[in-house]
């Protein structure tokens, strides 16, 4: 779209340099590049124009989505594809009152569900007592995007609004989220040209390779919430767990020399890894508002070796690597080289 | 318990025998369904498709609690009944009746009970500089759409090691894995912390690296 307007302001200023040059003799050439100079200003300016209205719109497409998908009453069937895996949920939302309701239930296997109340999310499993935290973002199948701060995530993505589709049968209208680095993944967007919603999602690489996938097949939209939503929202919920375990990150006897610009320790802890009672590693969650990754560190008991172990699923990545008398892990939806960058910047304090 | 019904109870649990008196006599003889139990654990170990941690108490322990359940779990038809005629009757008056039509929400009465004494001790003071408390970890599981805990590693260097080593670090992987998806769920993303601070701005204009301590 912007090289077309490009093109067209060119072909614009060929009238006027050719009767410029028709007109005017040899001596005359500084007032021919000072009508060139001007015409081409004026297209540099019309360019940056379409270019600035490009971006507002899609960050108005995305403060929309974000606005209709937590106030609306719907009820999405999606898919999410990851990988070689397809995994259905139904997504209810609805508000009641002043609550904002939302269940997330996981259709194939052992049911899984997420509900949201307000800023209270209860994860419900198999096998599990259920528990709630305070937040606002869930770790479920929907993307971060949706609840994501859009100013933060401006500082390192830009927003492109491309073009008009048809996704799951609707209008849409197709929004770009572009790392402004190639350090982390790109996110697109299809937003339903009506209402906003989020119609289809792909975490996108360098290479233009969708590496996860999120795909609405149905989608309604009602005046009322619906009855499962009422339902839950007099239901009683476990209460909400408060958790604040980070610690600042100068207590650590290391240190992270090199992470992707726009990233920012959210958590650093030292905690027993998960499902051990024995391995006790430092811990440091970094985010840039659209994506968290883990780094972990373990202290290697002296003549143990670890050997390094790389390996991508969908859009995540996994690495570990000895450095020095420690194994460290990275894991996250980065790309593996900057998985790779981030270890090797990991350095001890003197 | 004769070599015979072991035999019996082996060829059962591969697979290979479909004898309805094998499961009757394992029934009756709690020996025998002891045995039964053996057999597919150490075929689960054979697999290496046992969990990190065994309980092997389980199905005792939930015995016991079925036993000590004061409740009645089966409704009896006429009560159902009556209960959907009163729901019919009042039905403005229903609160938290969140049964028929969504089964997992009948977890919620549950969970809230479970959940208090899940979690306890997380709080930790903000100016406590200590680093050194290891906290009790919240069990979570990954959501579908994460990585898989399961034996997906088709690394070269691990295959390369010895197996015990390459056991165990598949289980560290595993662990990794389970660890982050659990450490996402208790991000407590809070929009207002989020919020880009001046320092923050300027780092992005630089654009270059920057050190986090």
């Amino acid at each position: 779209m912007i090289r077309l307007k490009l093109l067209n302001n060119l072909t614009n200023t060929q009238p006027y340099q050719s009767a410029n040059t028709r007109s005017s003799s040899h001596q005359n050439l500084s007032a021919w590049w000072f009508v060139f100079f001007r015409a081409s200003i004026f297209g540099l300016l019309l360019v940056h124009f379409g270019l600035k209205a490009n971006t507002d719109d899609a960050h108005e497409w995305l403060l929309r989505m974000q606005e209709s998908s937590q106030t609306l009453n719907y009820e999405i069937s999606f898919v999410v594809v990851n990988g070689n895996k397809a995994d259905p949920w139904r997504w209810f939302h609805g508000t009641v009152g002043d609550n904002e309701l939302e269940i997330l239930t996981a259709l194939n296997g052992p049911g899984q569900q997420l509900i949201r109340k307000n800023q209270v999310i209860t994860y419900l499993q198999p096998e599990q007592p259920a528990y709630s935290i305070k937040d606002t973002i869930t770790d479920g199948p929907i993307p971060e995007l949706v609840r994501a701060n859009i100013e933060q995530i401006s500082l390192s993505y830009d927003f492109h609004l491309v073009g008009k589709s048809r996704v799951a049968g609707l209008p849409a209208r197709l929004v770009r989220i572009i790392a402004k680095d190639n350090h982390r993944y790109n996110y697109w967007l299809w937003l339903h040209e009506d209402t906003g919603l989020l119609l289809k999602s792909a975490i996108v690489s360098e290479n233009g390779e969708a590496l996860e996938q999120l795909q609405v097949s149905n989608v309604q939209v009602f005046s009322e919430p619906s009855e499962i939503i009422t339902e839950v929202d007099k239901a009683d919920l476990p209460e909400a767990v408060m958790i604040k375990n980070s610690a600042p990150m100068q207590n650590m006897n290391w240190q992270i020399g090199w992470v992707p610009p726009g990233f920012e320790p959210v958590k650093v802890d030292r905690h027993y890894l998960y499902g051990t009672n024995k391995e006790l590693v430092d811990y440091v969650m970094l985010s840039d508002g659209v994506v968290w990754f883990s780094i972990y560190l373990r202290q290697m008991e002296s003549g143990e070796t670890v050997k390094p172990v790389a390996f991508n699923s969908g859009a995540n990545s996994y690495l570990t690597q000895q450095i020095q008398q420690a194994e460290v892990t990275v894991i996250g939806k980065i790309p593996a080289e900057t998985a790779q960058r981030v270890v090797n910047a990991i350095s001890w304090k003197e | 318990m004769s070599s015979k019904s072991k035999e019996n109870i082996s060829a059962f649990v591969d697979g290979q025998q479909d004898n309805p008196q094998v499961i009757d006599k394992m029934k009756q003889d709690p020996k025998l369904a002891e045995c039964f139990g053996r057999y597919h654990m150490i075929g689960d170990a054979m697999r290496n498709e046992l969990p990190s941690q065994l309980n092997l108490g389980i199905a005792d322990s939930v015995m016991q609690a079925i036993d000590k359940e004061p409740v009645v779990l089966a409704p009896n038809a006429r009560q159902t009944a009556n209960q959907a005629e009163q729901a019919a009757k009042s039905k403005s008056t229903t609160s938290s009746k969140v049964v028929q039509l969504f089964k997992p929400a009948l977890q919620y009465g549950l969970a809230a009970s479970f959940a208090a004494a899940l979690v306890v001790g997380f709080q930790i003071e903000q100016n406590n500089t200590s680093v050194e408390v290891p906290q009790p970890v919240l069990q979570t599981f990954p959501i579908g759409g994460s990585l898989d805990p399961v034996s997906m590693q088709q690394v070269q260097s691990v295959q390369s090691v010895s197996s015990y080593d390459a056991m165990q670090q598949r289980q560290r992987i595993n662990a990794y894995i389970m660890d982050h998806a659990q450490q996402l769920k208790t991000r407590q993303h809070e929009p207002m912390a989020a919020k880009p601070t001046k320092t923050q701005l300027e780092q992005h204009k630089g654009d270059s690296s920057e050190t986090t301590q």
